[in-house]
C-alpha cells in the first residue's frame, strides 16, 4: 500500500464513521493538535468529529536526510472524536484493519503515556500506540486544553504516517517509502530535509527570529484585546515555530527556552478563553449536532 | 446460604507499572467496605491483565444480621408536656430511628426514668447493598492519576469499558458509577472483539481462558520465565536476565508469547548503558548477555503468537534508535565538551539556585572545604573531578536522554583521554542513588559526591522549598541518604553541622538575591538528623532508645562518630554484666534532677566527710585521666566499662552516705561529687535513659 493510498483510506475510513474531512492548517506548527480543529474545537460543549492529514515540522529532530527513521518534517494523520465515543479504541483498532493491519497478526500494545504541552496549556492521559515495537500513534483523551478543563472530553488519534508505511512496505528506511507506485517518499522530501536540517541547525538566525518573536507576541496581544482570538491564535502558532528553530540553533538557553514557552503558554490561555467567550455569544451553533 | 461475588471492571489498557498495587488497592477497598458494613466473608481474591480488573469475594453471608437492642433516649420528663403532647426532644429522637413516638417505651435507667427505643433485629440483604460498596470501592480508590472520558461524570485511571457482576448465580442488574452491570464480557481482544455471554461464576473463569486470556498474572509471568529460559538454553547465552521488566511486561498482556530478536552487531560498540536505556528502557525488550557481555539480541513478549512479521517489525524498530544514539556520540565526540565549561552557565540548577555553572563553582569550594577536614592527605584530583562532573549536561546525548548523565560523561571522558579517576568520578559522584546502588569507588569521588549532595541539601532549605509528603523536587532525601552513607561506609569522620553552616555561608555569599531564611539551618540539621537516625535503625538495626541517648545528646551531627558511640553504648547495653552502669546512671542524674540546680562540679575536699564519699571522689579522679584518654582515642566501648569500675564505689556511697545532710555546704558538696560523676556519665551519650 502505497503513503497516498494510505491517508486516503484512513481519511475515508473516518469520514465512513462521521468525521468531516478537513485540510491541512496553513502554517508551520509541530504537531496536528496544533490546528484550530483541534485546539480551538476542543474548547467548550460543541461536538466535533474530523479527520485530517497534518505536515509537520519538528525542526531539532532533522538529520540533514541521513538518519532512515527521523525527519523535520513528517505527516501526521489527525483524528478528532468529540466527545469521545465508547467504542473509540475498538474503532482505532479498525481503522488500522481498513489499512492492513490486523491485530490477530501484529502486535500491538498500548503504552500509557501522559502527554502535555506546556505552550498550549493542555494535557491528556492515553498512550503510545505500538505496532511491532514502533510507535506508530498517539491516543488522547484531551483532560485540558489552554487551561480550561474539557468538557466534554475530546479524543484525539493520531496516527505517524511515515512508520505505518514503513511497517507495510517492510522498508527500513522512510526515504524509500512509495509514495505512489512511480515516485519515493525520498524523491519528494530528500532535499528538503538536507536544506532544511542546514537552516535549522546552521543559518537560523537568532536576532531576527527573536525580534519577530516579541513583534508577534504584541500583535497577538492586541489582536486578542480587539476581540479575535482565531488571527491571535495564528500568531502563537507562528512563535511556536520560530521558537522551535531557536531551540534547534541552540541559540537560547534551558531557563530562556522555559520562559519563553511560559510566554507562549500565557497567550493559550488567553486565547482559549475568548475563544470560548465568542462562540457562547453565537450560542454555540454546533450544539444543534449534539 | 452462603454466595460468591465475581466483578469484572474492563477498562481501556490499564497503565502496566504498578498494576499489582492498584489491583491490590481496590481490593483492600472492597474488603473494608464489607467489614465496614459487617458483611461476613471469607476471602477476597484479585486478577488483572492489561484491560481487566476482576475481584471475587467467595463465602459471603447472604444476610447482614443486626441484633435486638435497646437504646436509651432523652429523660422520660423532658418527652412530653403537660397535656401529654410528644415534645420536639422526642419526637427528634423518634425521627433518627424512624419510628414512631407510640413505638417508644418509658423505662427506669440508674433511678431515672427514659424513653427507650427497642429496635428489633434488623436483617439486610447483602444483595442490595453491593452495587454501593463496589461504587466506593472504586470512586475511593487511590491513584496517581485520574481522567475523565466522553462524557463521564466520573473519574478512573482510564475509561470503563464494561462491568460484570454476579451474586451467587445471578447477573447483578444495576449501575455503578452510572454504568449498567452486564452479563458479557470480551475475552482476548487480540483474538477476538465479539462478546462472550457468561452464566455463572465458574463459566467465566473457563469462559475467558477458552478466548485466549491467561487471568492469573503468576501464571503468565511463569510463562513468560520460563520461555526466556528456553530461549538462553538454546542459544547459550548467560544464565542472568535482569528482571526489572518482568512485572511490568506481565501486566501488559492477556496473554504472553515471546520471541528472540536480533540487531546488528557494530552496535555492541555503543556503551552499555545507552543500548540498555534503548533496549530495556525505551523499547521493553530483555538484554541478553554472553560471557558477561551485552549480545546482540533482545527478547521480547509480544500479545499475539509470533511470526515473522513481529519479529522483523521490532528488529527494524531498534535500528534507527542504536543509530540515533552513534549520531549523537559522534557529534558530541566531535567537539571536545570539556573544553566548554562556559556552556554550563545555559543550564539550569534551580531557578532560585542558579546555573549548573554556579554549581560547579560551588561544588569545587566545598569539595575543598571537605578535603581540608576529612582527608589531609593531598587529595588534588577531586578538583579536577568537580570541575568536569556536570559538563555531560551540555551534550547532545545527554539532553536527548536525561537518565544518562554521568555515564555518557564517564564515556566521553574516557574518550578523550582523561584520566581514569576523572572519568569514573564524573559517573560515580551521582551514586548512591538508591540503598542498592555503591558509593563512589575512590576517595576523590567521595568528596565531589558529597559536595554535590551537600549544596542541593542546603539550598533546598534555603529556598524554602523543603521536602512534604511526596514533594521533594530535587530529591534531597535520596541525597542526604547517599551523603550520610557515604561517610558511614567510608569511616570518615566529618561533622555536618559544620558542613552545612559553611554550605549556607557559600551560598548565601555568592547568590546575593537569595531571600534570608533564617530556619534554613536548623530544620536543615533537623531533617539530616531524621534521616541518619533512619539509617542507623533500618541499615545497622540498633535499638531507637540506643540511638537516641547518643544522637539526641549530642549537639554536632557528626554521623561516623555517632555510630561509633552507638555502637559502643549498644555493646555495653547488652551485656547484661553492665547493668549496674545504666542504673547508677540514672540514680545519679535522678538526684540531681531533683535537686534542681546546676553544680559547678567542683569538691572541696575538706567537706568530704565519710570514708565512702571520699573513696569515691578519689577513685573518680584516679580514673579521670584514663576517662580523657579513651574519649581522644574515641575508644567509647572501653570508657563506658572503665567508668562501670566506679559502681561498687557509688552504691557503697548511695549505702552509707545520707545526701541531705544538715549543714547546706556539705549537701551541696555531696551534690557536686554528683555531678562530677554525671559529667562523665554524660560525656557523649545520656545513658541515664537506658536503665530498665
Amino acid at each position: 500500500m502505497t503513503f497516498q493510498e494510505i491517508i486516503f483510506k484512513l481519511k475515508s475510513f473516518w469520514a465512513d464513521n462521521g468525521c468531516i474531512s478537513l485540510e491541512p492548517y496553513d502554517y508551520p506548527i509541530g504537531a496536528a493538535t496544533f490546528h484550530p480543529s483541534t485546539f480551538l474545537r476542543a474548547l467548550g460543549p460543541e461536538p466535533w468529529q474530523a479527520v485530517y492529514a497534518q505536515p509537520c515540522r519538528r525542526p531539532t529532530d532533522g538529520r540533514y536526510g541521513e538518519n532512515p527513521n527521523r525527519l523535520q518534517h513528517y505527516f501526521q494523520l489527525q483524528v478528532i472524536l468529540k466527545p469521545s465515543p465508547d467504542e473509540i479504541q475498538d474503532l482505532y483498532i479498525e481503522s488500522l484493519a481498513s489499512i492492513g493491519v490486523h491485530r490477530n497478526k501484529n502486535d500491538i500494545k498500548f503504552i500509557d503515556d501522559n502527554w502535555e504541552s506546556p505552550s498550549l496549556g493542555a494535557a491528556g492521559v492515553g498512550w503510545e500506540v505500538w505496532l511491532n515495537g514502533m510507535e506508530i500513534s498517539q491516543f488522547t483523551y484531551f483532560q485540558q486544553i489552554g487551561g480550561l478543563d474539557c468538557n466534554p472530553v475530546t479524543g484525539e488519534l493520531t496516527y505517524g504516517l511515515e512508520r505505518i508505511a514503513m511497517h507495510l512496505q517492510e522498508v527500513d528506511n522512510l526515504y524509500a517509502v512509495k509514495w505512489n507506485n512511480e515516485i519515493s517518499y525520498g524523491e519528494i522530501y530528500l532535499q528538503n530535509e538536507e536544506e532544511n536540517s542546514k537552516y535549522n541547525f546552521e543559518f537560523v538566525e537568532p536576532k531576527i527570529l527573536i525580534k519577530f518573536f516579541e513583534d508577534m507576541e504584541a500583535e497577538c496581544i492586541r489582536l486578542l484585546e480587539n476581540g479575535l482570538p482565531i488571527p491571535a491564535y495564528d500568531i502563537l502558532l507562528q512563535n511556536s515555530h520560530t521558537l522551535n528553530l531557536l531551540d534547534s540553533k541552540q541559540a537560547i538557553s534551558s531557563t530562556e527556552r522555559q520562559a519563553y514557552i511560559l510566554r507562549l503558554r500565557k497567550l493559550s490561555f488567553l486565547i482559549a478563553k475568548k475563544y470560548l467567550e465568542n462562540r457562547e455569544k453565537i450560542n454555540f451553533p454546533l450544539m444543534k449536532n449534539s | 446460604m452462603k454466595k460468591n461475588l465475581l466483578f469484572e471492571i474492563g477498562v481501556e489498557d490499564l497503565p502496566a507499572k504498578n498494576l499489582n498495587i492498584f489491583s491490590e488497592k481496590i481490593k483492600k477497598n472492597i474488603e473494608d467496605s464489607f467489614l465496614n458494613n459487617k458483611i461476613n466473608f471469607r476471602s477476597i481474591d484479585n486478577f488483572f491483565t492489561n484491560i481487566r480488573l476482576t475481584f471475587t469475594v467467595n463465602d459471603i453471608e447472604e444476610n447482614i444480621k443486626i441484633p435486638k437492642q435497646e437504646i436509651k433516649g432523652p429523660p422520660y420528663d423532658k418527652c412530653f408536656d403537660n397535656e401529654g403532647t410528644p415534645t420536639k426532644t422526642v419526637l427528634g429522637f423518634a425521627k433518627k430511628h424512624k419510628v414512631s413516638v407510640d413505638l417508644l417505651s418509658k423505662k427506669e435507667f440508674e433511678n431515672k426514668y427514659y424513653i427507650f427505643y427497642e429496635q428489633p433485629e434488623e436483617i439486610t440483604k447483602v444483595k442490595d447493598r453491593l452495587p454501593h460498596i463496589l461504587e466506593e470501592a472504586l470512586k475511593n480508590v487511590e491513584q496517581q492519576k485520574r481522567m475523565r472520558w466522553g462524557g463521564s461524570k466520573i473519574s478512573f485511571i482510564r475509561p470503563i469499558r464494561w462491568l460484570l457482576l454476579f451474586y451467587g448465580d445471578e447477573n447483578l442488574s444495576c449501575k455503578i458509577c452510572g454504568i449498567q452491570t452486564r452479563n458479557n464480557t470480551f475475552g482476548n481482544k487480540c483474538i477476538s472483539n465479539n462478546e462472550i455471554t457468561i452464566n455463572n461464576i465458574d463459566e467465566y473463569f473457563i469462559n475467558i481462558e477458552k478466548n485466549g486470556v491467561e487471568l492469573h498474572q503468576s501464571k503468565r509471568k511463569e510463562l513468560i520465565n520460563r520461555e526466556i529460559k528456553n530461549i538462553i538454553k538454546q542459544n547459550k547465552f548467560d544464565d542472568n536476565i535482569d528482571s526489572s521488566l518482568i512485572d511490568e511486561l506481565t501486566n501488559m498482556t492477556e496473554y504472553p508469547h515471546i520471541y528472540l530478536g536480533k540487531f546488528p552487531e557494530k552496535y555492541l560498540d555503543l556503551p552499555d548503558e545507552v543500548l540498555r536505556y534503548v533496549i530495556q528502557d525505551t523499547q521493553k525488550y530483555f538484554l541478553v548477555y554472553r560471557d558477561n557481555k551485552i549480545a546482540n539480541f533482545f527478547i521480547g513478549v509480544s500479545n499475539v503468537k509470533v511470526n515473522s512479521i513481529i519479529i522483523k517489525g521490532n528488529e527494524r524498530v531498534i535500528n534507527p534508535r542504536l543509530d540515533d544514539a552513534n549520531f549523537f556520540i559522534t557529534k558530541d565526540l566531535a567537539s571536545n565538551i570539556f573544553e566548554k565549561k562556559d556552556f554550563l552557565k545555559r543550564v539550569i540548577f534551580h531557578k532560585k539556585l542558579g546555573s549548573m555553572f554556579d554549581k560547579v563553582q560551588r561544588i569545587i569550594e566545598i569539595s575543598s572545604y571537605i578535603n581540608s577536614q576529612t582527608y589531609r592527605d593531598n587529595k588534588i584530583l577531586f578538583k579536577e573531578i568537580a570541575e568536569v562532573c556536570k559538563l555531560d549536561l551540555i551534550s547532545n546525548m545527554v539532553v536527548e536522554i536525561p537518565k544518562l548523565q554521568g555515564y555518557i560523561g564517564a564515556y566521553y571522558a574516557k574518550e578523550t583521554g582523561l584520566t581514569t579517576v576523572v572519568a569514573n568520578g564524573i559517573k560515580d559522584h551521582y551514586s548512591p542513588k538508591n540503598p542498592e546502588d555503591g558509593i563512589p569507588g575512590t576517595v576523590d569521588a567521595q568528596i565531589v559526591s558529597m559536595a554535590d549532595k551537600i549544596d542541593t541539601i542546603v539550598g533546598i532549605f534555603l529556598i524554602n522549598e523543603k521536602p512534604s509528603g511526596t514533594r521533594d523536587p530535587l530529591a534531597i532525601r535520596r541525597l542526604s541518604y547517599g551523603l550520610i552513607r557515604i561517610l558511614l561506609n567510608t569511616k570518615h569522620s566529618l561533622s555536618l553541622t559544620k558542613l552545612v553552616d559553611e554550605t549556607q555561608n557559600l551560598i548565601s555569599n555568592k547568590l546575593t538575591d537569595l531571600k534570608k531564611n533564617h530556619r534554613a539551618v536548623s530544620d536543615c540539621n533537623e531533617f539530616l538528623t531524621e534521616k541518619l537516625i533512619s539509617t542507623f535503625k533500618e541499615d545497622y538495626g540498633l535499638p531507637i532508645d540506643v540511638i537516641s541517648s547518643v544522637v539526641g545528646h549530642d549537639k554536632d551531627i557528626n554521623p561516623f562518630d555517632m555510630l561509633k558511640k552507638i555502637e559502643a553504648v549498644n555493646l555495653v547495653y547488652l551485656d547484661k554484666s553492665y547493668q549496674g552502669l545504666f542504673t547508677n546512671a540514672k540514680r545519679v542524674s535522678n538526684i540531681l534532677k531533683k535537686s534542681n540546680q546546676d553544680f559547678s562540679s567542683i569538691i572541696n575536699e575538706n567537706l568530704l566527710r565519710e570514708s565512702s564519699e571520699k573513696i569515691l571522689y578519689n577513685s573518680v579522679k584516679d580514673i579521670d585521666e584514663s576517662l580523657k584518654q579513651l574519649l581522644d582515642k574515641r575508644l567509647y566501648e572501653d570508657y563506658l566499662k572503665k567508668l562501670n569500675g566506679l559502681n561498687f564505689y557509688i552504691e557503697s556511697f548511695f549505702d552509707e552516705v545520707m545526701i541531705n545532710d544538715k549543714e547546706e555546704q556539705i549537701k551541696l558538696n555531696r551534690l557536686s561529687l554528683l555531678a562530677l560523676i554525671n559529667k562523665n556519665y554524660t560525656k557523649f551519650a545520656n545513658i541515664a535513659i537506658l536503665s530498665h
